[in-house]
C-alpha cells in the first residue's frame, strides 16, 4: 500500500518549482536568450573578431559589411565573402563607401587575429571568425573610429551583464541579512534597521547615484570605476529587498517550526540562516530576477552620460551614448543596435523573473493544470 | 526539597496589547512528579499551549512571565540565563507541537531537522548524527528510514499514513 510513495525521489521545493519553470515558454525563451548573451559576454574575445580597441581609422562610420556569394564575374561561392571597403565624399561632405571588387575576402572559421587570453588564461590568436586583412569585417558596422561595433558590443556585455549579477548579489547578502536580523528580533533592533533602510529609500535612487558618483575622482581606472558603480548601485538596491524580507520573517518567524528549533535549543543566528531565510527564498530569488534590469540600465545610465565606464572600455551605455545626435542615428543607425541589447537582456530578465514567479506560486498550479 | 521533577508555582503570563492586559496563564500551580505523566486538559484557548511555552520561556512577543516559580530538577527556570535556558532546551526539557505538518521546517530534510537537534547538544561527527537520525525514523516506524531521511515535509504528509 506505501509502494507508489516508496519510489518517488526526494523533491525540494525548489526543484518542484523549477519544474514549473520548464513548462513556462516565455519564461524559458528568456533564459535561453539570456544563456546566449552570457556566453557570447563569457567568449567575448572568441567570438568577436577584433579587439574592442582594433581601430582603422580609414574605416570611420564604416557600414555593416555585406555578405556575398556571388562574386564580379557572376560565380557561385558556398563561402561567404566581403569585400575591402573605401570611402569618398560625396557632395554633402558625407562619405559614402564603395566596394573594391577586385579581391575576394573569404570568411575564415578560427582565423588568426588580435591576441587574446580565451577564459583570461589561455593565450590564443585564434578567433571564431574573421577575415584576412587589410579587408574587415563588420558585421554590425563600424563606429567614429573604425572600431568593429559587434565586437565592442560583445566585450561591452562582459561589463553590463555582469553588473547585474554582481550588484544582486551584494544587495543579496545584504538584504537577506539585515532583513532576517530586524524581523527575527523585533524591538528597536528592528526600528533601527528599518529607519535606516528607509533614509535610503527616501533617495531617488538616479540622484543618489550621481551624487555618490560625484563623491569620487572622475578620472578613475575602468576597473574602480567598474566595482564603484556596482557597489553603489547595489548600496540603493538592498534597502528595499531588506524591507520586504523583514515582512516575510516577522510572520515566518511566529511558525510552529520556528518555536519548535528554539525549543531544542537552537541558537538564534543559526535558526535565522538555516529556518526563517530559507522560507523566504522564491519571493528573495524572483525580486532579484526582477531587479536586475535595474542594474543594467543603471550602469547603462551611468555610462550614457560619461560617468561610467570610459572609452576605449566599452559597456552597453557608452556604446550607446555614440547614438546620442539626431545625425548619428540618420547617417549610421548600427550605432543604435547597442540599444537593441540592452532591450532584449532587460526583456529577457523581465520573462524570465515572471515565469519564476508563477512557478514558485503554488497556486498557479489548480489554475493550469 | 520535594521530589517532584518540575514543581509550577503561581505562573502567570501577561499579554499587553493595545486592547488592554490578557492573561492567559493566572496562577496556575502544579507538580510533575519524576517518573510520571500529567495530562492538562481544557478546552481550546484556556492556555495549556502559553503554560507549556512558559515552562519553556518560548512565549512569544508581547507576552511574557511576570510571575511565579518554576523550579526543574532543583534549578530556578525563571532566573536562568538565556544561554544556559538554550542548553536546557532540547537535551532535558522539551515540547512537542500538536501539529506535526506546521512544526517541520517546509524546506529543508527532516533527516537534517533531526540531525540538527542531535548536534546542538551532544559531539558527534555528522556520520553518527546521521545514523541516530534514521535509527530514530525507524524507531517511529517509518518505512525506509535511510531514504525518508532525504525527503522534505511536504512528503511525508502522504507517506507516515497519519501526518495531517
Amino acid at each position: 500500500m506505501e509502494a507508489v510513495t516508496l519510489t518517488r525521489k526526494p523533491r525540494s521545493p525548489l526543484r518542484l518549482a523549477l519544474r514549473r519553470l520548464k513548462r513556462h515558454k516565455t519564461a524559458m525563451a528568456g533564459l535561453v536568450v539570456l544563456v546566449v548573451l552570457y556566453v557570447a559576454a563569457l567568449f567575448a574575445d572568441f567570438i568577436a573578431p577584433y579587439s574592442y580597441d582594433r581601430e582603422m581609422r580609414k574605416n570611420s562610420y564604416a557600414p555593416p559589411s555585406k555578405l556575398h556569394f556571388v562574386d564580379a564575374d557572376g560565380r557561385f561561392h558556398l563561402r561567404p565573402f566581403v569585400y575591402r571597403v573605401s570611402f569618398a565624399f560625396d557632395e554633402f561632405q558625407n562619405r559614402v563607401y564603395t566596394e573594391d571588387r577586385t579581391q575576394r575576402y573569404p570568411i575564415r572559421f578560427f582565423a588568426r587575429g588580435d591576441k587574446h587570453k580565451l577564459l583570461w588564461v589561455f593565450p590564443t590568436d585564434r578567433h571564431l571568425f574573421g577575415v584576412e586583412e587589410p579587408a574587415r569585417l563588420y558585421l554590425m558596422g563600424a563606429d567614429s573610429r573604425g572600431r568593429d561595433l559587434f565586437s565592442r558590443i560583445l566585450y561591452g556585455g562582459r561589463i553590463s551583464l555582469s553588473v547585474g549579477l554582481v550588484g544582486v548579489a551584494v544587495s543579496f547578502v545584504l538584504g537577506l541579512t539585515v532583513g532576517g536580523i530586524a524581523g527575527y528580533f523585533g524591538g528597536w533592533v528592528d526600528g533601527a534597521l528599518m529607519r535606516m533602510c528607509e533614509m535610503i529609500m527616501i533617495i531617488p535612487g538616479f540622484y543618489l547615484m550621481l551624487a555618490l558618483r560625484a563623491a569620487f575622482p572622475p578620472t578613475l581606472p575602468s576597473t574602480s570605476v567598474y566595482v564603484m558603480i556596482v557597489l553603489i548601485m547595489s548600496f540603493i538596491g538592498w534597502a528595499g529587498l531588506a524591507r520586504v524580507v523583514r515582512g516575510m520573517v516577522l510572520s515566518i518567524a511566529s511558525k510552529d517550526y520556528v518555536t519548535a528549533a528554539k525549543a531544542v535549543g537552537g541558537k538564534d543566528i543559526i535558526i535565522i540562516f538555516r529556518h526563517v531565510l530559507p522560507n523566504t527564498l522564491s519571493y528573495v530569488i524572483v525580486s532579484l530576477t526582477l531587479s536586475i534590469p535595474g542594474y543594467i540600465l543603471g550602469e547603462s545610465a551611468l555610462s550614457l552620460l560619461g560617468l561610467g565606464i570610459q572609452d576605449p572600455q566599452a559597456s552597453w551605455g557608452n556604446l550607446l551614448s555614440d547614438a546620442m545626435h539626431v545625425e548619428d542615428i540618420h547617417f549610421h543607425p548600427w550605432m543604435l543596435i547597442p540599444g537593441a541589447f540592452i532591450f532584449v537582456a532587460v526583456m529577457a530578465f523581465n520573462f524570465l523573473g515572471d515565469g519564476l514567479r508563477d512557478a514558485f506560486d503554488p497556486r498557479m498550479e489548480v489554475g493550469k493544470g | 526539597m520535594s521530589r517532584a521533577l518540575l514543581e509550577i508555582e503561581e505562573l502567570r503570563t501577561e499579554f499587553e496589547t493595545d486592547d488592554g492586559l490578557s492573561v492567559p496563564v493566572d496562577g496556575v500551580s502544579f507538580d510533575i512528579p519524576s517518573g510520571k505523566t500529567v495530562g492538562l486538559v481544557g478546552e481550546s484557548g484556556c492556555g495549556k499551549s502559553l503554560t507549556a511555552l512558559s515552562i519553556m520561556r518560548l512565549v512569544p512577543p508581547p507576552g511574557r512571565t511576570v510571575s511565579g516559580r518554576l523550579v526543574f530538577q532543583r534549578r530556578e527556570l525563571l532566573s536562568l540565563s538565556e544561554r544556559r535556558m538554550r542548553e536546557l532546551r532540547g537535551k532535558e526539557i522539551t515540547m512537542i507541537f500538536q501539529e506535526p505538518m506546521t512544526s517541520l521546517n517546509p524546506v529543508m530534510r527532516i533527516g537534517l531537522q533531526i540531525v540538527e537537534q542531535i548536534v546542538l547538544h551532544e559531539r558527534v561527527s555528522s556520520k553518527e548524527a546521521k545514523d541516530r537520525a534514521v535509527d530514530m525514523l525507524a524507531k517511529v516506524g517509518i518505512p525506509e528510514p535511510s531514504r525518508r531521511f532525504y525527503d522534505f515535509p511536504h512528503q511525508m504528509s502522504g507517506g507516515c499514513g497519519r501526518g495531517r
